[in-house]
């Protein structure tokens, strides 16, 4: 990136170089030269961009600001961790409400909502709707966040469930379910009433990702805190819900991320397509079955983890599939990733995808399992997938539709790249210190003549690599964070001294006054 | 794949397949079972908790023990649990569905910082010991990195005669002997009834028979 003031600042996706045309070609390449792309096309994209700017930066701002509020809890739990006697006599710091508190801040509140945006935007663009009752959408991102904060505050002050990825304490769950069925609602509707005939790959994704949420949601909340059945019960479904938010919810929205950002990037089109519509039939119908190899050997009956491993080995097939589509596009174009942060990160967040799927299925095997079962390694696994895949491929999206919105570039590229790293640094820290642990206090674990204690104290010095790790990784979400702001004030300025040419005045009367005066220069 | 109906379809099939597999039969096979009914006593098992224990499980959820400590024992096949005695010392077994029919809602728990708690109550009979243990883990169990709960004590400065629930012999980072006092919140002393109210290897179901040690 060091040719970052030659070329196209590194944020600069072409966003005047090469508009998108039609988004949903098949293969979905953008039209490389300007001179394809109709004047009205180009005034569509830009009345869907502004219809959705607005609500897109929203969703965007509020999932920053729960990164954010996720790394210090986390560092705040790590601390706990690696020095129990640090602020005892608070009953809101102590490890078992910090610890949960951090992971739900980051599933739900900056995945799940940066997962929003990105999710309606893209849906949006290829369906060739623009955003309509904007309001509604704004209203269901404030009941949204209402819901995200009670939760966390509810946990923090001993309303939590301790369920694993479902601590919010149970008045929570109706208010975050009613805000995102709204959310859903338009993302399926724009989808059955696309303008656009023909379907890409990341509108299937997001279209499971969408529908899937409510319903598992609504399911384990159900099932375990308003209409309680047997806790055995209780905790296949439990499972079973967890499964679907990681191998559905969260990996389809950040798949649909990958094949809208990648493919653009590179301008190129994904690699086999049928290989694509493979990967996304069988790995939705392996990952939703996955989810009860968490409870290997546990107090439920064998037959469902037996099938939950079957199908865990299986979503190998769906994603090395899926992971022949991109590095077939991007053989010969690596060069590429160096420039445009927003190919890079999807592209590092899909290896990330890769790693955390083979992890998570050798932790299927019993070998393999009956050392790392109950030891960090299954934590290095979802941290892997959920700071490395989901989070990589999420800041791909923000990379790459942001500038959209606010029709200018990232500000400072210097920043991105060292968010980059540190990220990278940081996850592989946490990674070495995760896994080589984990396999230390598995080992230790599976030898009756170890006792605990000695366990711990062994894996001690790997959880302080691992916390190390945690800080660089809250250090480089503190880059984002002002990345985005600058990005946010650079956009006032910027958009008076020139206007971006796809801000062309249009005449369709949805485009609001803001884009409505803009001349080109 | 062009049409949204196909995919609205294909996407509903996929969703009930797991749904019926992973939820509804689970629902139908273990959200019935029935206590374990003795023929001539009519007594049932496992025995309904003692109210004060169901308040300490809520505590218990509030404060995230799980994340680091698990509440349920694998089989011999499975894992070292038995070897280690958290199954329960005279008649080992592994922890079944019905093992947790009388709680509200289990923890089986994912991670194992700590040791498991399916039997603690059995392994630890004594309530001073689980007070000490959550003042201050490390003192009772030296170089643990559980983290010490004060806030689940009050300090506070003896008034004529020292309060019966007081902490005995506390050590480190102590009130003044004779003067002061650490006294155990109502919801220290739930917690210590959930805690000791874990016996699940204390009574018998035909389901999990006892795996004694392998001589």
């Amino acid at each position: 990136m060091s040719s970052a003031e030659t070329e196209p600042t590194p944020g600069s996706t072409g966003l005047i170089a090469t508009p998108e045309t039609v988004p949903a070609s098949n293969p979905p390449i953008a039209l490389a030269s300007s001179s394809r792309a109709s004047l009205e096309t180009r005034q569509e994209l830009a009345v869907i961009d502004e219809s959705l700017r607005g609500s897109t930066l929203l969703f965007f701002g509020s999932a920053i600001a729960w990164l954010l509020i996720g790394s210090a809890l986390s560092l705040l739990a790590w601390c706990k961790l690696i020095v129990p006697h640090f602020l005892t006599n608070l009953d809101w710091m102590t490890f078992g409400r910090l610890w949960p508190a951090q992971q739900d801040a980051f599933l739900y509140g900056w995945a799940g909502s940066a997962g929003i945006g990105a999710g309606l935007w893209i849906m949006s663009r290829l369906c060739r709707v623009p955003l309509r009752h904007g309001g509604v959408l704004t209203a269901a991102w404030a009941l949204w966040n209402i819901g995200l904060l009670m939760g966390v505050v509810g946990i923090l002050s001993g309303d939590g469930t301790s369920q694993p990825w479902l601590e919010f304490p149970r008045h929570v769950s109706p208010i975050l379910f009613t805000a995102y069925s709204f959310i859903a609602i338009w993302a399926v509707l724009m989808f059955r009433y696309r303008r656009e005939g023909h379907t890409y790959v990341s509108q299937w994704y997001l279209a499971a990702a969408f529908l899937w949420f409510p319903w598992i949601y609504a399911t384990v909340n159900l099932v375990e805190f308003f209409l309680p059945v047997q806790p055995a019960a209780q905790a296949v479904v439990h499972w079973w819900y967890v499964g679907n938010l990681f191998g559905v919810w969260l990996t389809a929205t950040a798949l649909a991320i990958a094949y809208y950002v990648v493919p653009r990037g590179l301008h190129r089109p994904i690699h086999r397509y049928g290989l694509a519509v493979f990967g996304f039939w069988a790995l939705l119908l392996l990952s939703s079955w996955s989810g009860l190899v968490h409870v290997i050997g546990g107090p439920i009956p064998a037959w469902m983890i037996t099938v939950s491993i079957v199908a865990n080995t299986l979503t190998l097939l769906p994603v090395f599939s899926i992971l022949r589509n991109f590095t077939g596009a991007l053989e010969g174009r690596g060069h590429v990733l160096r420039r445009t942060p927003s190919l890079r990160f999807a592209t590092a967040g899909l290896y990330f995808f890769v790693g955390a799927s083979v992890l998570g299925v050798c932790l299927g095997f019993r070998w393999f399992s009956e050392v790392a079962h109950f030891s960090v390694v299954t934590l290095a696994q979802e941290q892997l997938f959920l700071a490395g895949f989901v989070g990589f491929s999420l800041f791909g999206a923000i990379y790459y539709i942001a500038p959209r919105l606010l029709g200018h570039d990232w500000v400072a590229p210097d920043l991105i790249r060292w968010q980059f790293w540190l990220n990278v640094v940081g996850l592989a820290l946490l990674m070495s210190g995760l896994l080589l642990g984990g396999f230390l206090q598995g080992l230790g674990l599976e030898d009756a003549k170890v006792p605990p204690i000695v366990i711990v104290n062994l894996l001690n010095p790997f959880l302080l690599v691992a916390g190390l790790g945690v800080l660089l990784l809250a250090i480089s979400n503190v880059l984002f964070t002002a990345s985005f702001l600058l990005l946010l004030v650079g956009a006032g300025r910027r958009l008076v001294l020139s206007k971006p040419f796809v801000f062309v005045s249009t005449a369709t009367p949805s485009a609001s006054a803001a884009t409505a005066p803009v001349t080109v220069p | 794949m062009n049409r949204s109906s196909l995919i609205f379809v294909g996407l509903l099939l996929i969703f009930l397949t797991s749904f019926i597999g992973l939820v509804i039969v689970p629902y139908v096979q273990l959200g019935r079972l029935l206590p374990d009914i003795d023929d001539t006593t009519r007594d049932q098992t496992p025995a309904a908790f003692p109210g004060i224990a169901e308040q300490g499980r809520a505590v218990y959820a509030a404060n995230g023990c799980v994340y680091c400590h698990s509440q349920q024992v694998r089989s011999r096949k499975s894992g070292s649990d038995l070897d280690r005695g958290w199954g329960g010392d005279t008649d080992p077994r592994r922890t079944v569905a019905r093992d947790y029919l009388r709680d509200r809602a289990a923890y089986l728990g994912a991670s194992r910082m700590g040791p498991d708690l399916a039997n603690v109550g059995s392994r630890r009979d004594k309530a001073d010991w689980h007070f000490q243990h959550l003042y201050d883990p490390a003192e009772v169990a030296p170089g643990s990195n559980c983290p010490p709960m004060h806030f689940l004590f009050e300090r506070r400065t003896i008034v004529g005669q020292p309060s019966i629930d007081a902490l005995q012999a506390p050590g480190a980072e102590r009130p003044v002997p004779g003067r002061q006092e650490l006294v155990p919140t109502p919801q220290a002393k739930a917690l210590v009834a959930y805690l000791m109210s874990l016996k699940r290897s204390s009574y018998k179901l035909p389901e999990a028979p006892s795996e004694p040690a392998e001589p």
